[in-house]
């Protein structure tokens, strides 16, 4: 492994490559966490409407969430 | 054509005249936080003299966006907005009449004081004239460019907060030529450069701003 | 999403431990592998994204606004990565964190742009009117983009002028091209696989109200 190991420029490769993977990982966890948020509301939606619910219009109000 | 241009331009005119306090708050603006820099400074003429166009310059670029709210928004309120989209001139021709109005109105009275504002900052005489020339050059751009983000942004309830946003790195090579062009001058050499930029951006701007500027109230009106 | 993991390894191997020692920099240089290509992206995926915004204000092409809006977040990643390494590649290179000369000022205008095309869009309650918003806000900072792109041959500031891009032969050497250019595509990988997970999110959010979208979800879960 020391062909890893890069002297005096250790700490700045790694933090570079390391924050490069950060970022990939999160460009990726976050479009999921969304689909499945918006998966869950939309089906939370269906069954309110289906089995009625209480609230009537207050589901539909906002569009964008 | 020229006719219904005239118009806007005369009525924008005349509007800015019945209401002087919306021509006067944006100025009383730009000389109060100019004046705070010395304030908060202290009388230190070598500092003062050394940022004095970058402090005018910057409170230029906020002056002028805090006017432009007055641009297209009582219009768009009472509905002559939408009429003009209707007429059969274009709407990207008509609202150069109304930046040319707000210029007159905004940007040239900035542009008459700042000789005195410099003298306060201890702002030596041929830089003083060169900042004139970087207003006059940059002014119209500041406004093209403001009009197209107030025209995004009209529509919006938070509006004012998403138009700085939008703008401001917009603003931001304005700003580094004028500031570029007058460090040349206080060190004693040609602007020339810097100026050629700043006159191709006011002419890039001038093109093609309008159109941008209609489609963009277009999308406000929706 | 399978062939960039493969390619990012590969050029992530070629990087860090093929090639060789620049005699000037040392290893350090070895940051360009990532912070070039995060650059090249930062610059693409504008591109794109003011393409698909033209193409959305011209044709009214409902995918053309997915495509734009989901291309902002990650080319704003892909900026941020790029100013960052940047900054990290300069500290032990040149002693400084940041500079503001033309390359950097104009990068850094670019991620202002991004986060101006995200907040714009998030502020405008109809899907629709809101891509268009964004269309011509992203379409009137294009003209950042070839500034980025010649800065360094214009002026001349701290960051090295251009290597690759040039029109004739490029002046670095093939060893290090090459992993650079696998990390490039890899990049671009990335962006094509992270896009498509956006855009199939805002095409449920957007159809949500109709059948085939209904239909899907009772199948599936």
């Amino acid at each position: 492994m020391e062909a890893l190991d890069f002297g005096k420029y250790n700490f700045y490769i790694w933090a570079s490559y390391g924050l490069t993977f950060i970022i990939l990982i999160w460009n990726i966890v976050i479009p999921l966490l969304e689909k499945k948020k918006l998966i869950n509301d939309i089906k939370r939606r269906n069954y309110l409407n289906n089995n009625g619910s209480n609230d009537t219009d207050l589901d539909n109000m906002n569009e964008k969430t | 054509m020229l006719t219904t241009w005239t118009q806007i331009f005369k009525r924008d005119l005349l509007i800015a005249f019945r209401r002087r306090s919306e021509v006067i708050h944006p100025l009383i603006f730009f000389v109060m936080v100019i004046s705070l820099f010395p304030l908060a400074i202290g009388d230190d003429k070598v500092l003062l003299q050394k940022i004095a166009p970058a402090i005018i310059w910057v409170t230029a670029l906020l002056a002028t966006m805090l006017s432009l709210d007055n641009l297209f928004r009582s219009d768009f309120e009472d509905g002559s907005l939408e009429q003009m989209t209707l007429l059969k001139t274009p709407l990207s021709f008509l609202v150069t009449a109304k930046i040319i109005a707000h210029w007159f109105i905004t940007g040239l009275p900035l542009i008459l004081i700042t000789p005195l504002l410099a003298v306060l900052l201890y702002l030596p005489g041929e830089s003083i004239s060169m900042l004139v020339l970087t207003l006059l050059l940059g002014t119209p751009t500041l406004s093209l460019i403001g009009a197209v983000g107030i025209a995004l942004t009209v529509a919006l309830r938070q509006g004012g907060v998403i138009l700085s946003l939008l703008i401001l790195p917009l603003y931001i090579p304005v700003l580094i030529f004028a500031t570029l062009a007058l460090q040349n001058t206080a060190q004693g050499f040609s602007a020339v450069a810097q100026l050629a930029m700043m006159l191709a951006i006011l002419v890039l701007a001038i093109t093609l701003s309008p159109f941008a500027i209609a489609a963009a109230l277009k999308v406000s009106l929706n | 999403m399978g062939l960039f993991v493969l390619l990012f390894v590969g050029g992530l191997y070629s990087g860090l431990i093929l090639a060789p020692i620049d005699y000037e920099q040392g290893e350090a240089y070895r940051i360009i592998f990532v912070h070039v290509p995060a650059a090249w992206m930062s610059l693409f995926i504008y591109m794109v994204m003011a393409v698909s915004g033209a193409i959305a204000l011209i044709w009214r092409l409902k995918l053309a606004e997915i495509v734009m809006i989901s291309s902002a977040p990650i080319g704003a990643s892909f900026t941020f990565l790029a100013l960052v390494t940047g900054s990290i590649w300069g500290k032990p290179m040149w002693n400084t964190w940041w500079v503001w000369d033309a390359r950097l000022t104009s990068e850094l205008l670019l991620l202002f742009l991004y986060f101006g095309v995200m907040a714009l869009y998030n502020a405008i309650e109809d899907r629709r009117t809101a891509a268009r918003a964004v269309a011509i806000l992203a379409l009137v900072g294009v003209v950042n983009i070839p500034i980025i792109h010649y800065s360094v041959e214009w002026w001349n500031t701290l960051h090295q002028g251009p290597t690759v891009t040039k029109f004739d032969k490029p002046s670095i050497h093939i060893s290090m091209l090459i992993p650079l250019l696998i990390m490039a595509v890899a990049f671009k990988l990335f962006y094509i696989g992270s896009l498509f997970m956006r855009v199939r999110t805002e095409l449920l959010a957007r159809e949500q109200k109709s059948k085939w979208v209904t239909k899907l979800l009772e199948s599936n879960h």
